[in-house]
């Protein structure tokens, strides 16, 4: 140790006793070998007994004892008890991030049940993208169609109630990453009905019945929604609007 | 004399040193109290050893904020007197550490400052006490 080192260590030392510690000795060595820091330390020596001996004459009043005593006991019975404070940071802390995550929950799942399917925009692309000539002539009302689906070993033909009045003229089934999808061609408004599994392709409609409305390609629009385990969707010409519209003019 | 039990009988200590602090018995005796509410509320003060450090902590920063003290009239704030008037942090920490209470290192970290300055502080305070008290 440095004379220096020794020095700013011993400074905030109490006086070393007769058999000091390792770092106390080295300390002390340290600084045997410099006469005016020696004698620095022991002046201080000197003044800090002087202190002590004037800080003893600080005595604890016995009315003041007494409260002390009572103030410690009135702390440590209430120190015992575990009390929610919402105030104390840890508490703010946990209650701020049990809040975000409730809130981040809340927006994920929100926000994902009002977003339409990006798997069934694939479908709907696709799906209008269809020529009359590759459509099976019919001519019915779309929501007599389930038979004739049935003959084309598609059996899960549904389609909301307020939809099978709508006049199909046109009929098929065309297979997207190999599930199958029925579509019906109906001269109203140009649109096109589809009707698919949503489970293959990982589509959820939440909750069922209830409506998802997306424009894409600049000029179409389609809505979704859940019947009975199938997804039924309309596509058509226009934007959101125009397809919320349709869904409200047929409720 | 200690009222309290053997493990917090640092409380006398902390009134004496609440005493140079703010010159003042009764308003020191509230700083104690204060200090103590504050140390209760704490969750990581049942060790008396983590809590004696944490009292005087408080004592230390809360006494800041307390307003100057009156001219000395009890026993206790004329021996306090002479050391009430030394400046912060030199005094907190030549009392505490004339007091048996805390040195080093410890000292240091309670006071919030670096073992150099810690010593250029305590050298400033014993020199400003043989000023007064040259003897």
């Amino acid at each position: 140790m440095t004379p220096k080192a020794a020095r700013i260590f011993l400074a905030s030392q109490p006086p070393i006793p007769s058999e000091p510690t390792g770092q106390q000795a080295s300390a002390l060595d340290a600084i045997r070998k410099s006469d005016s820091l020696l004698a620095e330390y022991e002046h201080q020596i000197q003044i800090d007994q002087t202190a002590a001996a004037a800080l003893s004459g600080i005595t604890v009043p016995p009315e003041t004892a007494a409260t002390l005593q009572t103030l410690h006991l009135t702390a440590a019975s209430s120190r015992g008890k575990a009390r929610f404070n919402p105030l104390d940071p840890a508490t703010l802390s946990v209650t701020i991030g049990f809040l975000l995550m409730v809130g981040l929950l809340t927006w994920h799942f929100l926000g994902r049940a009002g977003v339409f399917p990006e798997e069934a925009l694939s479908i709907a692309e696709e799906g209008r993208r269809l020529r009359t000539d590759q459509f099976d002539v019919v001519e019915d009302a779309a929501g007599s169609l389930g038979d004739w689906f049935l003959m084309k070993g598609f059996d899960k033909f549904r389609i909301p109630e307020e939809f099978s009045k709508f006049q199909a003229v046109g009929a098929r089934i065309f297979k997207i990453e190999n599930q199958p999808v029925a579509v019906l061609a109906v001269p109203d408004n140009f649109m096109f009905f589809m009707v698919f599994d949503p489970a293959p392709f990982g589509i959820s409609v939440e909750p069922q019945g209830s409506w998802r409305t997306i424009e894409f390609d600049n000029k179409f629009a389609a809505g979704i929604r859940e019947i009975d385990g199938m997804c039924f969707m309309v596509v058509l010409p226009g934007n959101k609007q125009t397809v919320q519209d349709l869904i409200s003019a047929n409720r | 004399m200690s009222s309290a039990t053997d493990e917090w009988s640092f409380l006398d200590d902390a009134w004496r040193f609440a005493v140079v602090l703010t010159g003042h018995e009764e308003t020191a005796l509230k700083l104690v109290e204060s200090s103590l509410e504050k140390l209760a509320r704490r969750t990581d003060a049942a060790d008396p050893v983590r809590a004696k450090r944490i009292l005087f902590s408080t004592l230390y920063r809360a006494h800041r904020a307390l307003p100057s003290s009156p001219a000395p009239v009890t026993p206790a704030e004329t021996a306090a007197a002479k050391f009430h008037r030394l400046a912060e942090p030199g005094r907190s920490a030549w009392v505490l550490l004339s007091m048996g209470l805390f040195a080093g290192e410890e000292l240091a970290g309670l006071l919030g400052e670096s073992p150099a300055d810690l010593a250029a502080y305590l050298g400033d305070a014993r020199r400003s006490f043989s000023v007064e008290d040259p003897g």
